[in-house]
């Protein structure tokens, strides 16, 4: 290899190492323990093994323990004072110390990740598996028959409108959460319900009608004659001939839209109750006023993050060929 | 009956108007070309045929029937686009299905259908190809095999050799006449070639700025054009038009004072004759032919040549103007040397100072 | 081919659709729902476990509880703004401002209003001006700030933070434990601290003020406009400022530590080990405590003043829970009332009390009293309380006595972000005392003053 060839390879290997590196550290915080979390850590840091003398109190606030279901595992029966160590519940309620510490320790050593496992994490990350899903196909195929109508701005109303649409993307979403979440609930209806939040994400949406409006703008008006002249009326057009050709810009509107979608943390919290939460919520939600744990956050963001990476390696075939499309004419 | 009327046809586009007012009768059974330079109207004048734009004004009729407010389908029109207009994501054989899969055709007699049509068109191989897999011309004969499928009356073509190579477009110039021929089929042809059109037209429709200047064949066009445009425009490279001054009648014929003062004698022309028409074919060195020119050494200069092989048009500078002429490759033009043309004054073309053909009396 | 493969496509996402859907709506309706919030995020399990004796009680009532932190905040209060609030509400901070949005509880049939400890039916208006009006319901007793300490690395470095009785024997503690800290490798700082806003503006200084000879009444004085803030010689914070500064200075106090983020740095670094030594309220040590059940903690009050007093916050009506005036309407509002009341007697509160270890603002004897575990009270208060030396002044402090006076919408004096460079500037030795004096009179007259 020549030696331009090898800085230049030194320099792609630094980038990847410098792109990468926040998802180590990620990993790495999300088996950090809370206590240690100020400080920067390169590998797992120890942790130390839990003490009888730990109160149950503590350990929920701490450690996001639920203590409901300690006292049904343990079979207490009725109200447990959370100041209690475990070793005075263990005299109290007469239970082997091994049982106590057998229940416990996995959900301090592995606290984090547990403790969003328990929380409710596969519910929410099937919450937000199908907000997304619904927002990103339904707003393609919204986007798709917007872009189909405006595209080329036949008509001045088609620039007025686009322009409308555009308008949507300057404005501030926290600006408009009151009425939208008047409209929402007292006219559609719509609290606590995911309809409420598809309907957020899929609404006048300036990216899709922008990126679907300018493909559609670069398909030659003679595929519609055509279909025209061969006798097919404007819905066949649609879904034999556009449709088919939507694969690139959906991809792009896709990989634009829903890490957006993904991570939306607002509109959640504002439309859904807790236990509907989508997996930004979820996170935000494990924070505390005074105590936070940090473990639990950092587990919840690694965790909300691997469905996605898969999404991305999944359609990766398709999110490369929208970035060849323009390189090779069909 | 795919016999196409045209009678008083406008087209506006917003308040510019396109189309003037056109007449034509579209012959059944013959290829009739559409020959005009870029952006007079031919595309438009199609698409009003194929039921792709509104009829402005007018009337079109097919078969005898008034079309003005059919769908494109119902007026058994199909159409060739320049760019082929295939369906990017359909096989070849899907791309000629689709026609009949819209007209709700029973399967088993779309897939007798396009395997016929594949094998008339030679496509047989390609069936299950998409079209980014075929060349150019494949991808042309997809566009013809779609149109075809559908057994249509009339066939429109815009364009549709324009994006081929030379040698391509001739091949598919002949496949074109040779399915005119085998279907006896009615078509429509849009060009802004005119060795298209003369090769391929039974009849030939020039136009320009949304007018009809002259139908006819294309022998009758070239021979008799009808105005300076049709002359000048059918034919390469174009007619030499020759300014002219005065025309004075004696008994030999007329003499023609051209605008450098020098004079010509040719046989009987009209007295109105602002400007004469000669095709560079029809010019020779010397002074064989009956009308002649002759200029001293040093008036006459060479500004270039086209090398054809046996023959090569000049391109001379003379004192009247710039001469194209065909001269045979061995003649040599020596601007040291004094240097006469001649011509038959039969093949001079008379023009009025509006540009209108004059006919001459009978030699 | 094409087609047909984003169509199979698009079937498989709405059938997932649909099963998720289904999983995900199925959720049983009992007959009442209410929506409470957790008295703190992390006090969930805590609150939860005592809700759940309602549900017992009550079983055709539901508790759904949930949690409200930083985060979560403002979405909360856009549905609050929209008029769809929870049923109640823990931990509210009521003001002049935002009082009306809260029920009046003078206008429930609540049992226990003489049990409270504090003159709860008339705090609002010592505190805000608003008079006849009580818009959160507060069961938590003023909390105790003191110095916290690891025994076993004091009794290492030789030293006895309990034998503390005055100012001098803290700052020869101080000086020592300096020499000590600056010997170890693991040790970063003397007297751990860090910046908030309300602790330093309305807690720390006022208790150290105490302390250093003042009365909780000078500093009602000093914000009820009675004493000029630039009267050096009666301004009943002064001596706490130069004792900070001196602090400061000697090097006790981490560098520059108004710039620290109280959680982040300054708590972290006392419960990861790195200092042995803090001034703070109760929660530090249940957080050092939960992190590392077996750590050594003890703690010593700042030295009472020559009366024997020694500073106690003030109970008001802040971290009370409260209803909503927007749910007045809905089916479930007896219920959400009967609950509140059910939340606050006294077998609860003393429940709630002991299970996350605050000093109860209410009279629990008749309910056989409160039997407080947590460390704090344990190590440090109830010796203290048993001996009887001193005596705690847990009346109204500086700030909230000013209340009544303060412009709507006016930041406080020193409770404000702002204030931390503004401090920072005098203990870094960049503006005088009389600088800082004449930026607090001046913050003073523009929320206060008429
Ligand atoms: N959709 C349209 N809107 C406005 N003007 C048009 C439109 N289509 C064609 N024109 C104009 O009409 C004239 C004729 O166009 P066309 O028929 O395409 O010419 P060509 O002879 O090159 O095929 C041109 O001046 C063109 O600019
Ligand atoms: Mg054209």
């Amino acid at each position: 290899m020549k030696r331009h060839q090898l800085v230049l390879v030194g320099l792609l290997g630094l980038y990847c190492l410098i792109t990468l590196a926040p998802f180590y550290a990620l990993v790495v915080r999300a088996f950090t323990p809370t206590v240690q979390s100020t400080e920067f850590h390169l590998w797992l840091p120890d942790r130390r093994p839990l003490s009888m003398n730990a109160r149950l109190g503590d350990l929920a606030t701490i450690y996001s323990i639920d203590a409901r279901a300690f006292r049904q595992e343990m079979g207490i029966k009725g109200y447990v004072n959370p100041q209690l160590t475990l070793a005075q519940l263990a005299e109290t309620y007469e239970l082997e110390p091994e049982r106590i510490r057998a229940w416990l320790e996995p959900r301090v050593q592995y606290n984090g990740v547990l403790s969003v496992m328990e929380a409710g994490f596969l519910r929410s990350l099937l919450a937000t598996i199908f907000v997304t899903g619904v927002s990103v196909g339904v707003g393609g195929l919204l986007g798709i028959m917007t872009g189909s109508a405006l595209a080329g701005f036949r008509r001045p109303w088609h620039l007025f409108t686009y322009n409308l649409y555009m308008l949507n993307m300057i404005i501030p979403p926290m600006m408009v959460i009151l009425p939208q979440y008047l409209i929402m609930t007292k006219v559609l209806g719509l609290d606590d319900n995911y309809l409420s939040v598809i309907l957020i994400h899929i609404k006048g949406g300036a990216l899709s009608t922008m990126v679907f409006t300018s493909y559609i703008a670069t398909i030659p008006k003679e595929l519609r004659e055509s279909v025209q002249m061969d006798g097919g009326r404007h819905y066949h057009y649609f879904f034999y001939v556009l449709l088919p050709l939507m694969g690139t810009p959906f991809a792009v509107f896709a990989s634009i839209a829903m890490p957006w979608m993904w991570n939306d943390l607002l509109h959640p919290l504002v439309f859904l109750s807790p236990a509907k939460y989508t997996l930004p919520a979820f996170v935000a939600a494990i924070g505390g006023t005074y105590t936070t744990n940090y473990e639990a956050i950092f587990s919840g963001l690694m965790l909300s993050l691997i469905p996605i990476l898969l999404i991305y390696l999944v359609f990766q075939k398709m999110f490369v060929r929208s970035a060849v499309a323009g390189a090779v004419k069909g | 009956m795919s016999e196409v009327l045209i009678e008083g046809v406008s087209k506006r586009f917003g308040r510019t108007e396109v189309i003037h007012g056109i007449d034509l009768r579209i012959k059944e059974g013959e290829l009739t070309v559409l020959l005009g330079p870029s952006g007079c109207g031919k595309s438009t004048l199609l698409r009003m045929i194929a039921g792709l734009e509104d009829i402005s004004e007018g009337v079109i009729r097919i078969g005898g029937e008034e079309v003005n407010d059919l769908e494109p389908v119902e007026r058994g029109c199909a159409m060739v686009f320049q760019n082929y207009a295939l369906y990017p994501h359909q096989t070849v054989r899907r791309n000629m299905a689709f026609p009949l899969k819209m007209a709700r055709l029973p399967r088993a007699e779309i897939a007798r259908r396009v395997a016929a049509t594949a094998k008339l068109l030679q496509l047989e191989e390609l069936l299950d190809r998409l079209p980014r897999d075929l060349s150019g011309g494949q991808r042309q004969r997809v566009a013809m095999g779609r149109a075809m499928i559908r057994e249509p009356k009339i066939f429109l073509f815009d364009e549709p050799l324009s994006n081929l190579d030379a040698e391509l477009r001739v091949r598919m110039r002949l496949e074109i006449s040779r399915l005119q021929r085998e279907l006896l089929a009615t078509m429509v042809f849009v060009t802004h070639d005119q060795v298209e059109a003369m090769t391929l037209a039974h009849r030939i429709v020039i136009m320009r700025a949304g007018l009809i200047e002259q139908v006819g064949t294309p022998l009758e066009v070239y021979r008799r054009p009808a105005n300076r445009f049709v002359a000048g425009f059918i034919g390469s490279p174009a007619m030499n038009f020759i300014d002219v001054r005065e025309v004075r009648a004696d008994a030999t014929g007329s003499q023609l004072t051209l605008g450098d003062g020098s004079t010509l004698v040719a046989g009987a022309l009209p007295a109105e004759t602002a400007s004469v028409g000669i095709r560079p074919e029809h010019i020779r060195i010397g002074l064989a032919e009956r009308a002649s020119l002759s200029f001293a050494a040093g008036q006459h200069r060479s500004i270039g040549a086209e090398h054809l092989g046996d023959r090569s048009y000049r391109y001379l500078s003379l004192p009247f103007g710039e001469l194209t002429m065909l001269a045979p490759e061995e003649q040599v033009i020596d601007e040291t040397e004094p240097l006469a043309i001649s011509f038959d004054p039969a093949r001079l073309h008379c023009f009025a100072h509006d540009g209108r053909r004059l006919e001459r009396a009978a030699a | 081919m094409v087609a047909s493969s984003v169509m199979r496509r698009v079937g498989m996402a709405s059938a997932l659709a649909l099963f998720a859907g289904g999983l995900l709506a199925g959720e049983t309706q009992a007959e009442t729902v209410l929506q409470v919030s957790a008295t703190q995020p992390e006090y969930m399990a805590q609150n939860r476990a005592i809700w759940d004796l309602y549900e017992e009680e009550n079983p055709d009532v539901v508790i759904e509880l949930f949690a409200i932190n930083e985060d979560t905040e403002a979405a909360y209060q856009a549905r609050v703004a929209a008029g769809d609030p929870a049923d109640i509400r823990g931990l509210v901070f009521p003001t002049k401002d935002n009082y009306q949005t809260y029920v009046n509880l003078l206008e429930i049939d609540y049992p226990y209003w003489d049990l409270l400890t504090y003159d709860a039916r008339n705090v609002f208006e010592q505190t805000f001006g608003v008079p006849d009006y009580v818009p959160a319901l507060n069961v938590n007793g003023g909390l105790f700030m003191s110095f916290v300490y690891y025994a076993d690395r004091m009794a290492e470095a030789g030293l006895d933070p309990k034998s503390v009785e005055n100012v001098d024997d803290l700052r020869a503690l101080l000086a020592d434990l300096k020499v000590y800290v600056d010997s170890q490798d693991d040790l970063d700082y003397v007297l751990d601290n860090g910046w908030h806003p309300r602790a330093w503006g309305r807690w720390i200084l006022e208790a150290w003020g105490v302390g250093l000879g003042a009365s909780k009444e000078e500093f009602r004085q000093l914000w009820l406009g009675e004493i000029k803030w630039t009267d050096k010689a009666n301004n009943p914070m002064v001596p706490a400022l130069e004792l900070v500064k001196e602090f400061t200075d000697a090097g006790y106090l981490p560098p520059n530590w108004w710039e620290r983020a109280w959680e982040q740095e300054y708590e972290s670094s006392f419960i990861g080990g790195r200092s042995i030594l803090a001034y703070h309220g109760p929660w530090l040590w249940n957080k050092v405590l939960a992190q590392n059940p077996d750590a050594d903690l003890d703690g010593f009050f700042f030295p009472a003043n020559e009366e024997g007093v020694i500073w106690q916050d003030s109970t008001t009506l802040d971290r009370g829970s409260v209803l909503y005036v927007a749910n007045q309407d809905k089916d479930t509002y007896e219920e959400a009332v009967k609950a509140l009341i059910w939340w606050t007697s006294p077998e609860i509160v003393k429940l709630r009390a002991e299970s996350v270890g605050f000093f109860p603002a209410m009279d629990l004897s008749a309910v056989g009293g409160v039997d407080l575990t947590n460390p704090q009270f344990v190590k440090l208060i109830k010796p203290v309380m048993d001996e009887g030396a001193f005596t705690f002044d847990s009346g109204l402090g500086g700030q909230g006595a000013g209340g009544p006076l303060q412009k709507s919408g006016t930041p406080y004096v020193i409770e404000d972000n702002a204030m931390a460079s503004v401090l920072g500037e005098y203990f870094g030795g960049e503006i005088s005392l009389d600088d800082l004096l004449q930026q607090m009179q001046t913050r003073w007259d523009q929320a206060y003053g008429s």
